[in-house]
């Protein structure tokens, strides 16, 4: 017991590590919620070229202009302006009504209207299209329905030959499909977990006498900073989490202890705060884009995944317990990777412990290279 | 020569690492990972509560295109919900009871179309690709129909249903590749995130030796060295990538060697910055991550910065690798890049504020540390 408080006392004595693992990670939550607020893609910039100049296009041009997500930019005056501005960046999408548009469509040649994309940047594109496709062919659709009003077909019935059928998309959890709702539930558990390791590893490099007692004071600062991002999303930033937030807390809280055989090595083979520190600071992006929350799991070749998982414990449980918190129950095949990062915990502490008993110094207390001084 | 080479690297092992092995392998990695390229053959299911010979039509044209992969057929809407929420399946279709009768009566029956909002990749991809296959569907019936109603050819049946046609201009990345689109940027990040690691871990400034540094002999020469070695990985790793993993490289070498080149040495010199103005390492260390990694998401790179907060973009515009990222992309993938010179300059830019501010620091502290130590030496 009496170790306990003493490691207590050592890490509030110190205020790096509360500022790093508390304040650090809610501030880092406050500050992407802000990057990812809008949760829209709105104002894409366009330029158009109305060729036709008649009532018709000028109506086209109207919808988009009036439409929040695009904003038109230039009237371009030829085809390759609006080229040119796309593969220039200037602009992320061009509109192009052809000379004889409207002709063409009274005389029922069917009429082509060109959309010119920007397709570097798939997030802008995908977003910038399906709204132009929606916008057309709404237009579309009320020009069938005068035509077949013009062969004496009453109007209603006009309306159920040009529709067919309806489409109702429904999008389940995040009906507006936002960066918001995809992006912070996972960056959350990546910011706990980088604070976490360059806390935890400066702290172990530096005494590693109770390592039980002191993983356990670093694992439930974390497990708490955690709650206190989750609860941050959940009333601040207004993500709307179905999940219990104190059981996905809980994960964590496991996920914490797989990474304490992860700190405890890196701690070994560093020999030396810097170092570690250098080290896992570097791990952020590597854990994140290999986690199979950018590119799904399911997509991932067998033998990348298993050295994946081999090495870092993020791809077991950022997307399972995203998709606890945001549809409110565990996932399928959730217990299976529960089962597989604890067996990772346990690998890992033991590989961990080996490793420092052997480099870590006896002697504790920190080796400082001489460049360090 | 043994013993040399074997020093070096001892001595150097931390940047090895941080700057090639590490970046290397995750590059492998990922690239390896995203080695399909598009997402294809998502799980999905098909609630088919009309058993006719078109709504089966429509399930095999779900089923033989790429995106989709239907594993699933529920009973009822409910179970195909579970099945979403259970995150076995990203995509569902709903066709109703009756739905082939309506669609002969004309009453414009209602298809619902089921996406995973939470997996934002998949349902942007899985939107457009199932909406193409619904209006093609959709426009076939209607073609029918008006043949059969009002004696019009199939061609100007077709032109009466669809009297807008689209032609869609993907430039850049036609396929939405997304190695294409994500990969090069972010693996160069990395680099960026090594080189900040290992330049504020250096000895560039050695606190207490600083009276007998000089600039251009100790300094100069070491953020010569790093420049080129941050430069020599990014360029690896981007051949790795065209030659391993086919990601365009439509720009000249050379404008983009010159555009790393750059972006390398402006890294560099914003690191000597960090490490002139916070003498402990770890702290500068740390400094240099809070700058560095957030970047890639600041920098409009995947979320675009049109959509960010004004005072966010402002952040952004301080950091190097905004000017840097998307032009890379835009001269990897369309093989020029409309804001090259301008981003080029705005590199330089800050590549001369930092050094210029980082060595009015190293003056300063030269010379109060050279006083010091004259007045320790009288003292003596």
């Amino acid at each position: 017991m009496s170790q306990l408080i003493s490691e207590i006392e050592k890490f509030i004595s110190a205020p790096k590590n509360l500022i790093f693992m508390v304040l650090g990670p809610i501030f880092f939550t406050f500050f992407f919620g802000m990057v990812y607020n809008d949760d829209y893609l709105n104002n894409i910039p366009m330029a158009v070229i109305d060729m036709d100049k008649s009532s018709l296009s000028r109506n086209i041009l109207n919808e988009f202009d009036n439409d929040s997500r695009y904003i038109v930019e230039y009237y371009a005056e030829d085809t390759s302006q609006i080229h040119e501005m796309v593969e220039t960046g200037q602009v992320s999408m061009g509109l192009i009504i052809p000379e004889g548009f409207t002709k063409d469509i009274k005389a029922k040649k069917s009429s082509k209207a060109v959309l010119v994309l920007d397709g570097t940047n798939i997030a802008i594109a995908n977003n910038a299209l399906s709204s132009a496709n929606e916008i057309i062919a709404t237009v579309s659709t009320g020009i069938d329905i005068e035509f077949i009003k013009s062969k004496n077909t009453p109007s209603p019935i006009a309306k159920n030959y040009a529709s067919m059928f309806n489409i109702n998309n429904k999008t389940m959890w995040d009906s507006k499909l936002s960066y918001k709702y995809y992006m912070l539930p996972g960056m959350v558990l990546v910011l706990t977990q980088q604070l976490f390791l360059s806390i935890f590893v400066t702290n172990y490099i530096s005494d590693r006498r109770n390592v039980f007692y002191k993983s356990l004071i670093h694992i439930t600062t974390g497990v708490f900073t955690y709650y206190l991002c989750l609860l941050i999303l959940k009333k601040i930033l207004h993500i709307t989490i179905l999940g219990n937030i104190a059981i996905a807390s809980g994960f964590a809280g496991l996920y914490l202890i797989a990474l304490t055989g992860i700190g405890m090595t890196i701690g070994a083979l560093t020999k030396n705060s810097l170092r570690a520190t250098q080290f896992c600071m570097m791990m952020s992006l590597p854990s994140f884009l290999t986690a199979g929350y950018v590119w799904p799991v399911f997509k991932i070749p067998f033998i990348t995944k298993v050295i994946v998982k081999m090495f870092w414990p993020l791809i077991y449980i950022i997307s399972p317990l995203k998709d606890y918190l945001i549809k409110g129950i565990f996932p399928y095949g959730f217990w299976i990777n529960i089962l597989e990062l604890s067996i990772f915990a346990v690998i890992w502490i033991l590989i961990g412990f080996m490793l420092s008993r052997k480099f870590l110094p006896a002697t504790y207390g920190e080796i400082i290279e001489p460049s360090e001084v | 020569m043994k013993t040399n080479l074997k020093n070096f690297f001892r001595k150097n092992i931390a940047a090895i690492i941080l700057l090639f092995l590490l970046p290397h392998i995750v590059n492998i990695l990922t690239c390896t990972m995203m080695n399909e390229k598009q997402l294809t053959d998502i799980p999905s299911a098909m609630l088919l509560e009309d058993n006719s010979s078109l709504t089966r039509q429509i399930a095999q044209d779900f089923d033989y295109s790429d995106t989709f992969s239907v594993e699933y057929y529920p009973e009822n809407i409910q179970q195909m919900e579970i099945l979403m929420q259970e995150g076995k399946i990203y995509f569902g279709l709903v066709i109703p009871d009756g739905f082939t009768k309506d669609i002969k009566k004309f009453k414009s029956p209602t298809v619902t179309a089921l996406f995973d909002g939470s997996q934002l990749s998949s349902a942007s991809f899985t939107k457009i690709a199932s909406s193409e296959i619904l209006m093609t569907l959709k426009t076939g019936a209607i073609i029918n129909t008006y043949k059969g109603k009002y004696n019009m050819s199939s061609q100007e049946a077709l032109n009466t249903a669809m009297p807008i046609s689209i032609t869609t201009r993907l430039l850049g990345n036609p396929t939405r590749n997304y190695i294409n689109f994500l990969l090069p940027g972010m693996m160069l990040a990395l680099v960026q995130v090594g080189m900040a690691m290992s330049i504020c871990a250096d000895d560039i400034s050695i606190k207490k030796n600083i009276t007998h540094i000089n600039f251009s002999t100790n300094i100069l020469p070491k953020l010569g060295t790093y420049s080129i070695l941050g430069y020599i990985s990014m360029i690896s790793i981007l051949s790795v990538q065209h030659f391993v993993f086919q990601v365009p490289f439509k720009a000249s070498f050379f404008k983009v060697s010159v555009l790393i080149l750059t972006f390398s040495i402006t890294v560099t010199c914003v690191c000597f910055l960090i490490s002139i103005l916070i003498e402990n390492k770890i702290l500068s260390v740390q400094a240099a991550a809070v700058w560095f990694i957030p970047s890639s998401i600041l920098s409009g790179y995947t979320w675009p910065s049109i959509a960010m907060p004004s005072f966010i973009s402002s952040l952004a515009s301080l950091m190097p690798f905004t000017y840097f990222a998307n032009t890379l992309r835009d001269l990897l993938l369309k093989g020029h890049s409309y804001f090259y010179f301008r981003n080029l300059i705005y590199l330089m830019l800050i590549s001369l504020i930092s050094l210029i501010i980082a060595l009015v620091f190293y003056l300063l502290k030269k010379y109060l540390m050279t006083r010091r130590h004259h007045y320790v030496t009288v003292d003596q």
